[in-house]
């Protein structure tokens, strides 16, 4: 029996709230988004066809033409949350109660995944999956779920990550007890590193700072000298400037959300932040020169301000 | 002697103009000279830019009113004021607050009347 599985995320534009409690489903946790967590999972599955669409995207994946390739069933993941369900069991459950539309619910409603058979998706499309008013099976779920509603709940899941109290396994290796660290990422020896925590790909630690409270760095960050992050998560691609005590929070380039005032400031105006992006080696070394005593020699990386870009001190790799 | 000094109230300036901020330091630098223990309380407007200049003119104040063996506490008009003051440390060493009432609260609110620093903002 083939079985095709169609992530839906949350489209590109898509933040689940204005202004504040804003988070969005490209943001990795612990070094991988929850999309790629599903792929992951539904790969293990062997599926036969596996598609991921955009919930904006203008064409979206004709399921129809996989069932009529063969494809028997049709496991569909709505992508706002993280829940661990047992698939195996979930498809058992399914074919032994014959179902033609299974739908996954926890104790506060449904998750956003269903499996169909071949026959509801001929005769209604992807809406048999969708229209939660269509008649269905329901499977209860009571393992680990996190509905990726908020950057409060996001930030939660980072948590339950870093202390085990769900599945999600940190990337990179595991340098202490709750300490996970790429292999390239670059840390200071003076930097004090206290799990659970996580540095992702590419990040660089600068001396003197203080990683501590269940954060985690994502990749290509870059943390300045003297900055304490304590509960907090940096997501890719962020700049933080040296001497800040960044607590309660998630930051995103130049955009921090506090979680406990629950608001949203702009770093890059007090040039306390920037985003990282790729430079080519040429400006990276104009950029150096003109930055007096920086070492950015080497370094590919720059940020949307100059002004923040010196980078000093020795770092070993870890 | 314990007693605490004057409050003076003084909305901090919103204007990135240098000489407008020279002058607000030395407004500053004269309250420290001239009184024993000031209470300074800087009203920073909800539209204020916490720009690094801006940061910067923070510290000298309170390194200015440290002299005099006084304090500083600064009525954030946001939210966002109040978390870049948090974030950047300056939360040690002033002691930040949501309204100007609540600041001078406990305080014996004196208007300083020299150099036209008396504030429209002061609480009676």
């Amino acid at each position: 029996m083939q079985l095709g599985a169609l992530v839906v995320t949350q489209g590109s534009s898509h933040q689940s709230g204005e202004g504040t409690n804003s988070w969005s489903s490209s943001w990795p946790v612990v070094g991988k988004t929850v999309v790629e967590r599903w792929i992951d999972r539904v790969r293990e599955l062997g599926v036969g066809i596996l598609s991921v669409v955009d919930r904006d995207e203008q064409s979206p994946v004709r399921v129809t033409d996989w069932v009529k390739e063969g494809v028997e069933q049709i496991l569909l993941i709505l992508s706002g949350s993280y829940a661990e369900i047992d698939f195996a069991d979930l498809i058992q459950f399914h074919h032994q109660g014959r179902n033609r539309i299974t739908r996954v619910f926890d104790k506060k409603g449904p998750l956003g995944i269903s499996l169909l058979n071949r026959g509801a998706v001929l005769k209604s499309g992807l809406r048999c999956g969708l229209d939660e008013t269509l008649k269905s099976s329901r499977y209860n779920f009571r393992g680990y779920v996190s509905r990726l509603s908020s950057t409060m709940a996001y930030r939660q899941l980072v948590e339950d990550a870093l202390e085990g109290r769900c599945g999600i396994q940190p990337a990179g290796h595991q340098a202490d007890e709750k300490i996970w660290i790429d292999a390239t990422a670059r840390v200071d020896a003076s930097a004090r590193i206290q799990g659970p925590c996580y540095i992702g790909a590419h990040t660089r630690i600068h001396a003197g700072v203080i990683v501590t409270g269940y954060s985690s760095v994502e990749q290509n960050c870059e943390i300045d000298m003297g900055t304490t992050l304590d509960h907090a998560c940096i997501l890719p691609n962020t700049y933080l400037a040296p001497g800040l005590h960044v607590r309660n929070s998630v930051v995103d380039g130049a955009r921090l959300e506090q979680l406990e005032r629950g608001v949203t400031v702009d770093l890059g105006r007090a040039a306390l932040a920037a985003r990282r992006y790729h430079v080519t080696s040429a400006v990276t070394r104009t950029a150096s020169a003109a930055s007096e005593g920086g070492n950015l020699i080497g370094c590919d990386w720059g940020t949307d301000a100059q002004a923040l870009m010196p980078v000093r001190g020795d770092t070993h790799d870890v | 002697m314990t007693s605490k000094g004057p409050v003076v109230i003084k909305e901090f300036p919103q204007s990135r103009n240098f000489a407008r901020r020279k002058s607000f330091l030395s407004e500053v630098r004269n309250l420290a000279r001239r009184t024993y223990r000031p209470q300074l309380v800087l009203d920073i407007p909800e539209s204020a830019e916490m720009a690094p200049d801006a940061i910067e003119l923070l510290l000298e104040c309170v390194e200015q009113v440290e002299q005099a063996d006084g304090r500083v506490s600064v009525v954030a008009g946001s939210p966002q004021t109040a978390v870049i003051l948090e974030l950047t440390r300056l939360a040690s060493v002033l002691d930040i607050f949501s309204s100007v009432s609540e600041a001078v609260n406990g305080g014996t609110l004196h208007r300083y009347q020299h150099d036209g620093l008396v504030q429209p903002i002061a609480a009676s």
